[in-house]
């Protein structure tokens, strides 16, 4: 996706402005794509929204709702979004090992929010509860699962960060990297923000 | 069982064998395929074709491919029209014409996402690719090789279009699909599969090209080219980029949903289940709304390019032609209700949407004035380019006015899915968009290829094309009036649509006689294009204003040997001006390095897989699916461990192909 | 900071992620979402003004995370990011009310 090379020790003056301007222009397209992917959920909201009440006789948030697990789930991904600030923070003084480390427990806590995520998932469906009972559920495990599913291969790609980090080192690419996986994993939790308060808060009362 | 494993749901039967007319159209495209195959075989041009075409990243070769791939569709697509029409013109009383109506259906339903999709987008991400570099000074987009990769997705998306005439059915439910027709129950076969998968894959090309022109036109521009220096066609695509990166969006969720509805039997646009069909066409119209606006300003840019060019006068009115596009842009997400008036939202909402309706015809009126108002007093060139722009200027304004009068919600009632609204839409997307897009090819053509076009088998097409346009088109308009509604498969003498429909296809014989001097004008031209009548020595073939016509024909692979500087509007024409009055610098210039990125195939696999997961995906064939989706997911991973990416020109290299510019230029 | 360190940060160097605004931003967050689930499982408001609360709860947190996160403000070269996001959320805004409005109506005519 870039003209970059991987190797910038040995730059002059001027191919150190052009690389600053390419980096800046990458970020911006990434941002770009993060906007793009804002509507995917103005859509999906718009769906759970119109199909909320389409229950088909069957279950509502009202019966789904347990407080202290998905308070869990929004703890997991809050915390990780502060972990991964703290490898940001840490490759902007260099300290590759320290990204690393901190980018390994953001993965954990990743893991964590998509582990539980699926146990939900799965143990709604075992229990006749499948996205296929109802629009109201079909609306929510769009809604839900697509965010879970680009939490997803955000830790794919964290995890290949930290395979690259520990062969390449850092560079001016894996800090770019790194800046896109930052706005994206700090997008996501944004959004997570409204799926909490709309679809499991104010569906449960 | 081995068998369902192995090839899912694709059996041999699959193909239609006992139906001539599919068997002859298959014949005629695989004899057109080997011909094209057997052809690079015999001149031995493989290794050419990868190296240049399969893996590039060249803006203009992909600006090519992209006119290619359009025109190619165009014929299918045009076929299916030509099909529809003697089908309408023959099926009164007791005829019911030659095709099943089942077939009639997939025809219609293909001919509308042909031209939309693969006609109308690629031949507009052609004219950007092909433009919009060159006029603000860059060499390149931002991400070439997300530019090829958008390329290929566009080609897998066709591809499994052509191949749903003899693999299988297509849908047969109209171009957008409705539910509950387009949900298993109603279409069991893979016709719906085709649908979603081709629109799916395209529009994920579409998407990323929209993020990377809007980043190319917002950060690559040359040094003094602020925002209001910009051409007007940059101008256009820009904000057509913004359409397209928060309506695609929209679409892949829709199709994707309804994908679910299909393949799991999730209830979100079902009748049953808790399910809201209506939900589908509220979405599916705020991505399709829009989505023609998205085609029709690259083409409203082409003309003010044209206009300005061939009157030998700057354009009239830059900034209102800017804050109108802007309007536009602003407006097209507040109509899209229009589309279904009729689905019962009730006054409160029809006249909210009706009057932001009437609001947008407003800013296109002010820039048809400004295009006519540049015309007057200029030194009008009535070429080929500028024919199609004032055959334009009057069609569109017609369909404009029809647009207008359907805005009011209870005109609409009446003329809503009767082909008053068909004769409508291919008013403003033939008289518009299309026209558009054949005067851009016509306009950037010399600076694309070296060589014009010929004039006189370009002006016969267009002759052919506006008569042809308005012959198939204006018996709609009286005949939705009558009451005949779309997609009518058959219909009674007493109803006296007969004549009307005779006259339309006679019509669309006319656009055949187009499209087949348009053909025999391309090879005209390559015949002759080395001769001095068409050859373009300079650069400079019609007097440009903009960038482009500042560098060779075509032009060197790095654009701009120094990238530009520029303080004014039309800074080319600009430049002219002040050579003219100070005479031209003599100093050699001293050439630089020049920083490009390398050919990959990797936007060719990438495509590719995409499109063999999505051929698996409608046939079941699981295996394959995952294959094709491992392949294009790990790819670029393992392209991200590449560094080696990119490369410097030598400015040597620059400066011998420059000297051989200036040498032709100067002959 | 240092040389080395200065060299090593992209573009958004002048957007300074700093130690002290993702403690803010965290516990900030933390607070806001405990409050929400807080006062949700206790019924402690009738649905309408439950549903505003945590309305405003969100778009508070929504505010804290992107500026304390995402670091997006209007300097002048935070500009090119956020104004794209602020036309984004008003096409959001559009799409999002503009479709809960148009099928509510439906459904109010239509009985689906």
């Amino acid at each position: 996706m870039t003209t970059q090379s991987m190797i910038n020790d040995h730059h002059d003056d001027g191919h150190e402005a052009h690389q600053h301007h390419m980096d800046q222009i990458d970020i911006f397209g990434f941002w770009i794509y993060i906007m793009s992917d804002c509507l995917i959920f103005a859509a999906l909201f718009a769906t759970f929204i119109v199909l909320r009440d389409g229950t088909a006789g069957g279950i509502s948030m009202k019966d789904m709702i347990d407080y202290p697990y998905t308070l869990a789930e929004t703890i997991f991904l809050l915390c990780s979004s502060f972990t991964y600030g703290m490898g940001i923070l840490n490759s902007y003084h260099g300290k590759t090992h320290k990204v690393m480390m901190w980018l390994v427990f953001t993965i954990i806590l990743g893991c964590c929010f998509v582990g539980m995520e699926l146990n939900e998932f799965i143990g709604l469906h075992l229990a006749g509860h499948g996205p296929t009972s109802s629009g109201f559920l079909s609306a929510f495990f769009a809604l839900v699962g697509t965010h879970g599913f680009h939490v997803t291969m955000g830790l794919i790609w964290m995890i290949i960060l930290v395979i690259q980090l520990g062969i390449y080192g850092d560079s001016k690419t894996m800090q770019r990297r790194l800046t896109y996986l930052g706005l994206f994993w700090a997008f996501l939790d944004i959004v997570w923000i409204f799926v909490f308060t709309i679809v499991y808060l104010m569906g449960a009362v | 069982m081995l068998l369902d494993i192995l090839f899912g749901h694709l059996r041999l039967d699959s193909i239609p064998y006992t139906n001539p007319l599919i068997m002859g159209a298959t014949s005629f495209m695989g004899v057109a395929a080997a011909v094209v195959l057997a052809s690079i075989f015999y001149f031995k041009k493989w290794k050419y074709l990868w190296t240049n075409w399969l893996t590039t990243v060249d803006h203009k070769r992909i600006g090519i491919m992209y006119i290619l791939l359009s025109f190619v569709m165009l014929l299918r697509g045009f076929s299916d029209a030509l099909l529809m029409r003697s089908q309408q013109m023959l099926s009164v009383g007791t005829h019911y014409g030659y095709l099943p109506a089942h077939h009639y259906a997939e025809i219609f339903s293909a001919h509308g996402v042909i031209m939309i999709f693969f006609v109308a987008m690629p031949f507009m991400f052609g004219l950007l690719n092909l433009a919009v570099p060159l006029q603000i000074g860059a060499r390149d987009v931002a991400f070439p090789y997300l530019n090829s990769f958008s390329f290929w997705m566009t080609f897998s998306g066709a591809f499994l279009l052509l191949i749903s005439l003899f693999i299988g059915d297509f849908a047969a439910t109209g171009w957008l699909a409705y539910p509950p027709l387009s949900e298993f129950n109603f279409s069991p076969d893979v016709g719906v599969d085709y649908y979603i998968w081709a629109l799916q894959i395209a529009g994920v090309g579409s998407l990323l090209s929209g993020i990377n022109f809007f980043v190319t036109i917002l950060k690559m521009r040359c040094p003094g080219m602020t925002m209001m220096k910009m051409p007007i066609f940059t101008w256009t695509s820009f904000c057509a980029m913004v359409l397209v990166i928060l309506a695609f969006p929209i679409l892949t969720v829709t199709l994707a949903l309804l994908l679910f509805d299909r393949l799991f039997g999730t209830h979100f646009f079902t009748a049953d289940g808790g399910g809201n069909l209506m939900m589908y066409m509220n979405l599916i119209w705020a991505w399709g709304h829009p989505e023609v606006y998205i085609l029709i300003l690259p083409a409203f840019g082409v003309f003010s390019e044209v206009v300005a060019t061939f009157c030998k006068k700057p354009l009239f009115g830059y900034k209102t032609m800017v804050y109108a596009t802007i309007a536009i842009m602003f407006l097209s997400f507040v109509v899209w209700l229009h589309h279904f008036f009729t689905m019962g939202a009730g006054a409160d909402v029809n006249a909210f949407f009706g009057i932001t309706t009437m609001i947008i015809a407003i800013p296109t009126g002010v820039k048809i004035f400004n295009w006519v108002f540049t015309m007057y007093r200029g030194k009008v060139i009535y070429n080929e380019s500028m024919l199609w722009t004032i055959g334009f200027i009057f069609t569109f304004s017609i369909g404009g006015m029809t647009g207008v009068m359907m805005a009011v919600p209870p005109i609409d009632f009446q003329v809503h899915n009767s082909v008053f609204l068909i004769a409508h839409f291919h008013n403003v997307i033939i008289g518009g968009v299309l026209f558009g897009y054949f005067a851009g090819a016509t306009y950037w053509w010399p600076k694309t290829f070296g060589f014009k076009l010929n004039e006189f088998w370009g002006k016969c097409s267009f002759w052919f094309w506006i008569v042809g346009f308005y012959l198939a088109f204006m018996p709609l308009y009286v005949l939705g009036l009558k009451g005949m509604t779309r997609r009518l498969y058959h219909y009674d003498v007493a109803s006296g649509y007969h004549a009307w429909l005779i006259v339309a296809a006679v019509g669309a014989l006319l656009i055949l006689f187009g499209v087949i001097c348009q053909i025999i004008q391309v090879i005209v031209s390559i015949k002759n294009r080395n001769h001095p009548d068409y050859i373009d020595l300079t650069g400079d073939p019609w007097g440009g204003r903009t960038l482009e016509w500042s560098v060779s024909s075509p032009p060197p692979f790095y654009n701009f040997a120094f990238t530009p500087t520029v303080d004014c509007i039309d800074p080319y024409w600009a430049q002219k001006q002040k050579w003219a009055k100070e005479g031209k610098p003599t100093e050699q210039p001293r050439y630089v390095d020049i920083h490009m990125p390398k050919n990959t195939p990797i936007g060719f696999i990438m495509g590719i897989a995409a499109g063999i997961c999505g051929f698996a995906m409608i046939w079941s064939i699981y295996w394959l699916a995952l294959v094709g989706f491992l392949v294009a997911v790990i790819t670029p991973i393992v392209r991200s461990f590449n560094s080696n990416v990119d490369y410097y020109v030598k400015a040597s290299e620059v400066e011998k192909i420059e000297s051989e510019h200036l040498r032709r230029a100067a002959s | 900071m240092t040389e080395q360190a200065h060299k090593n940060m992209p573009e958004q160097n002048r957007n300074l992620k700093t130690f002290k605004s993702y403690v803010i931003g965290f516990c900030s967050a933390l607070i806001l979402t405990l409050i929400a689930f807080y006062i949700t499982s206790q019924h402690s408001f009738s649905h309408g003004t439950l549903c505003w609360v945590l309305l405003i709860l969100a778009l508070i947190q929504f505010f804290v995370q992107t500026g304390f996160f995402l670091r997006l403000n209007a300097s002048p070269e935070g500009r090119w990011e956020a104004v794209p996001f602020a036309f984004v959320i008003l096409v959001v805004l559009v799409i999002f009310f503009g479709s809960v409005w148009i099928m509510y109506n439906l459904s109010y005519f239509m009985g689906s």
